[in-house]
């Protein structure tokens, strides 16, 4: 039993350092939040396409930078992703749906490429997956479930005007004023 | 029951039986129970099992009517010949198999159109096998692998039956967000299998 009890402590500090990984980044909370408020702007299908997208393609950026294949401009492409999105629900932009699926895919791999490169050796791989996937989900959907608000003309004003500040935070993280 | 389904519709709720009854009957003077239960509970313990059996059940549930046949005809039999293997010594399994198969399972979720039945058949059975050869006993006389595998092997039964019944419950509402909650999971399980994936080919 005491060997188990090791296996369990290392199973949930995977879980949680995997859960909590998505959420120590403002740069990377406000570009998930932006799928999710961009996806409600556009409706569905893209409701829901968007944040089944940008999963599966940040885990796939996830995987690369777990086996150390580097990308260009992580940090820049990542806080750029916070302002083309930010504008996007800012201008309510309402692109065919598959340029949507692209530019969120796109970004999504920079996101997941910087978790990927970050990762603790230490942890437990498949609960950290859990909790890394499981953490970013729940920012899709709280984005989704703000992003719901446009149904009210008061709503669209609160979207649009979250939509800027995420592009202003974008921006700094852009210039340097804030640091990831 | 609407399903067609040979099993009872209150079946699924015996996994919660078991669940209670390994709690109540842990220090049983029965021989034989402790590695019974044991074997019940191992997928449960196995994060990669439970996610090829969630990937898998929801594949299966989300098109209705339910259709349990693939789950006697391929996922039964295959999954006894590799539990059975693992008896003889076994045979090694890349770690990176369970990832691939959770991967495809999760994907086909989210797609979520129905596959043609070759390549279902193809896909639970690759499952089968795969948990299956990754549930090997390793300590223990020849009473005790039988029944640590029997009972891993009625346990991945239930388990996926009851992931299946349940999504099929929800499928069978026609509401059109219980449909993309499901394909929602099915990239969620897409996305941990392609980390886990990376983290198997890291090794």
């Amino acid at each position: 039993m005491t060997a188990s009890a090791h296996t369990e402590s290392g199973t949930i500090g995977g879980f949680v350092s995997g859960f909590r990984h998505p959420l120590t980044g403002l740069d990377h909370i406000v570009a998930m939040v932006a799928v999710g408020l961009w996806g409600a702007y556009l409706g569905a299908p893209a409701m829901w396409l968007l944040p089944v997208i940008f999963p599966v393609v940040m885990a796939l950026g996830g995987g690369l930078g777990v086996l150390g294949v580097p990308l260009p401009a992580v940090e820049k492409c990542i806080a750029l992703s916070g302002v083309i999105l930010g504008l996007a629900v800012a201008f309510a932009a309402r692109p065919p749906l598959w340029v949507s699926a692209v530019i969120v895919g796109f970004f999504a791999i920079f996101h997941g490429h910087a978790h990927g490169t970050e990762l603790p050796e230490a942890a437990n791989a498949m609960t950290y997956a859990v909790g890394f996937v499981i953490a970013t989900g729940l920012l899709h959907l709280s984005g989704i479930a703000l992003g719901l608000l446009v149904r009210w003309p008061w709503g669209r004003m609160v979207v649009r005007t979250g939509g800027v500040a995420i592009a202003i935070i974008g921006f700094g993280f852009l210039f340097g004023i804030f640091k990831a | 029951m609407r399903h067609g389904a040979p099993f009872p519709g209150r079946l699924p709720k015996l996994l919660l039986v078991f669940a209670v009854s390994a709690n109540a009957h842990a220090h049983t003077a029965m021989e034989g129970s402790n590695h019974f239960t044991g074997g019940i509970l191992h997928p449960l313990m196995t994060p990669a099992h439970m996610l090829i059996l969630l990937a898998l059940g929801v594949a299966l549930g989300q098109h209705v009517p339910l259709r349990v046949a693939v789950l006697l005809r391929v996922f039964a039999p295959f999954a006894a010949i590799a539990l059975a293997l693992t008896a003889t010594g076994g045979i090694p399994l890349h770690p990176a198999a369970l990832a691939i198969i959770a991967l495809v399972a999760g994907a086909v979720v989210a797609i979520g159109r129905p596959l043609a039945p070759l390549a279902h058949g193809a896909l639970f059975a690759a499952g089968a096998v795969a948990i299956g050869l990754d549930s090997g006993v390793e300590t223990g006389g020849a009473a005790t692998v039988i029944t640590t595998l029997l009972g891993t092997w009625i346990s991945l039964l239930l388990f996926l039956y009851a992931i299946a019944y349940y999504a099929s419950l929800a499928a069978e509402r026609k509401r059109k967000w219980l449909d993309i909650a499901l394909r929602v999971a099915g990239s969620w399980i897409a996305a941990i299998s392609l980390l886990m994936l990376a983290f198997a080919l890291r090794k």
